[in-house]
């Protein structure tokens, strides 16, 4: 301290601690904190969103990342206006009906505006994953309003909270927000539809990360992860669960 | 080509957050004279749907959110104290006056030592609507509806400009739960069902001059700082000349009490 000249300020030295930081926040941007225990460093390179570092040196996988985390919003999209198409019209609750029946192509809607987000402007298709691990499972039990409703609030939940988790994600701002127009408004149709289509309490002041998708829901460049789109004739699951445990797949 | 996962909480501490949250309240607090000037003109309280902002600065979002958390539950309190609550609506009212003081706590945690030392003072747009509730209870819960409407569009205002990727994000959670806050409260008022549930939630309506008292807050913090030049004094000591407020949840005026003359007042 001693040695600094004399024009040396305080603001001059918080500059310079700020430098510090930020450069130890880029070290540690370079790790990942999610590998499973026993595994130490990574396969690949994965570099996931370094708030710190400005948008423009965003790196190629990041800016990848990016791209199939709005193809994946896309096919989840896809696939909840799917489920509304298929029993939305069922819904007995006269007051609900209308509305819920407007909620498919709502879903649609959002989906189109997500690829017109992304860079290569790719179709996707309902998302594989969370069809076989949400929907299939239950599809012979919504037999009436409550179990409907009941996976109708669910996927709405699933979808609201991944439009949180990706705004971190995603590298330009108003994209971020672009998506959370679409994120908010699952959250409003998660509170209307709750509590057996009678409206529930929101609990949480902050909306929680509960219901984000597992990663093997998130589509990979090849589209031959366990979350690639319905219809895809790419690896088989257990090839694509290799891949994704290999990695270190994160937990929902 | 695995994607990182963002599939962790805002609320937890890995390393990678911990230290970049630290450098970002460094960056904040050694830039803090040259940002506050930076603002578009799109920060300026336009009503409506306001345009978005290119970059704003964390800080000063972090304080304005803030300022309308505790100015909603001043909101809250006086709400509360409506003649012929039901059951329902008092429940709702209770739970979502403790929910924003909650909101309060997330955001000071994401604030840098200097930041989190500013108490806010309430945001006036939003303090202002205690008079105008309403005399009974649809009223005063359509009133409340439009308050939490607005302050969800607020943080969907925000995510454009904002530079840390967990602040965003964290906006994001907070105008998804605000959003839901506005749609219970609006079908317990009897408001039409699909006008609750549109397909999407737009800005509109975002309370966005709370940003300049934020700014004149900070910068206030920071000419204190830089007029003690030389001291011995940690970047956190500039909260130590500041507002503070007397309105966080005791429900009686919203009173502020300036601590400092020096510091400006939150005003619009």
């Amino acid at each position: 301290m001693n040695e600094l000249p004399n024009t040396t300020s305080r603001r001059n030295l918080l500059k310079l601690g700020g430098l510090g930081v930020a450069g130890a926040a880029l070290l540690a941007a370079c790790g990942s904190d999610d590998l499973p225990p026993g595994i130490s460093g990574s396969a690949t390179p994965t570099s996931g969103p370094t708030p710190t570092v400005p948008k423009r040196q965003a790196t190629e996988a990041q800016v990848e990342a990016a791209q199939l985390q709005l193809h994946t919003l896309a096919s989840i999209e896809l696939l909840v206006a799917d489920v509304y198409d298929e029993h939305a019209a069922k819904i007995e609750h006269a007051e609900l009906k209308p509305v819920v029946t407007g909620f498919a192509q709502a879903h649609r809607g959002a989906a189109d505006a997500l690829r017109g987000l992304t860079d290569d402007g790719a179709e996707d298709q309902p998302n594989a994953e969370l069809q076989r691990s949400m929907v299939e499972p239950r599809s012979t039990m919504l037999t009436n309003d409550r179990s409907r409703l009941s996976i109708f609030t669910d996927l709405e939940s699933t979808l609201a909270a991944t439009y949180i988790a990706s705004v971190e994600v995603l590298l330009d701002g108003d994209t971020r927000q672009a998506i959370m127009t679409h994120g908010a408004a699952c959250a409003r149709r998660v509170t209307l539809l709750g509590g057996d289509g009678e409206g529930e309490l929101p609990t949480h002041a902050v909306y929680p990360p509960t219901d984000l998708v597992s990663g093997k829901a998130i589509l990979t460049p090849e589209g031959d992860g366990e979350g690639a789109a319905a219809g895809d004739e790419g690896a088989t699951d257990s090839e694509a669960g290799a891949e994704a445990e290999a990695e270190g797949g994160n937990e929902g | 080509m695995p994607i990182d996962k963002p599939q962790t909480t805002a609320a937890m501490n890995t390393r990678r957050t911990f230290l970049a949250r630290a450098a970002m309240g460094s960056a904040l607090v050694a830039t803090a004279g040259s940002f506050f000037t930076s603002l578009p003109a799109g920060a300026q309280g336009a009503p409506g749907a306001p345009t978005a902002p290119d970059d704003l600065g964390d800080a000063p979002f972090l304080i304005a959110a803030a300022q309308l958390e505790t100015a909603a539950i001043a909101v809250y309190v006086a709400a509360g104290s409506t003649p012929g609550l039901t059951g329902p609506a008092q429940e709702a009212l209770r739970t979502f006056e403790a929910q924003h003081q909650e909101v309060v706590t997330t955001l000071t945690a994401l604030m840098d030592e200097a930041t989190a030392g500013l108490t806010p003072l309430p945001d006036p747009t939003v303090l202002a609507l205690r008079d105008g509730l309403g005399a009974d209870e649809a009223a005063v819960l359509r009133s409340l509806a439009e308050l939490e409407q607005r302050i969800a569009a607020t943080h969907l205002w925000a995510i454009a400009g904002l530079r840390d990727g967990l602040t965003a994000r964290s906006a994001a959670a907070v105008a998804a739960a605000g959003s839901q806050r506005a749609t219970y409260l609006g079908r317990l008022a009897g408001e039409d069902l699909a006008s609750l549930v549109p397909a999407t939630v737009e800005p509109t309506g975002a309370v966005t001059g709370s940003i300049d008292a934020a700014e004149a807050t900070i910068a206030g913090a920071g000419e204190d700082e830089e007029s003690d030049e030389g001291g011995e004094g940690e970047a956190g000591d500039a909260g130590a000349s500041t507002t503070t407020t007397t309105a966080a949840g005791d429900g009686t005026d919203g009173g502020t009490t300036d601590t400092d003359d020096s510091t400006p007042e939150a005003g619009n």
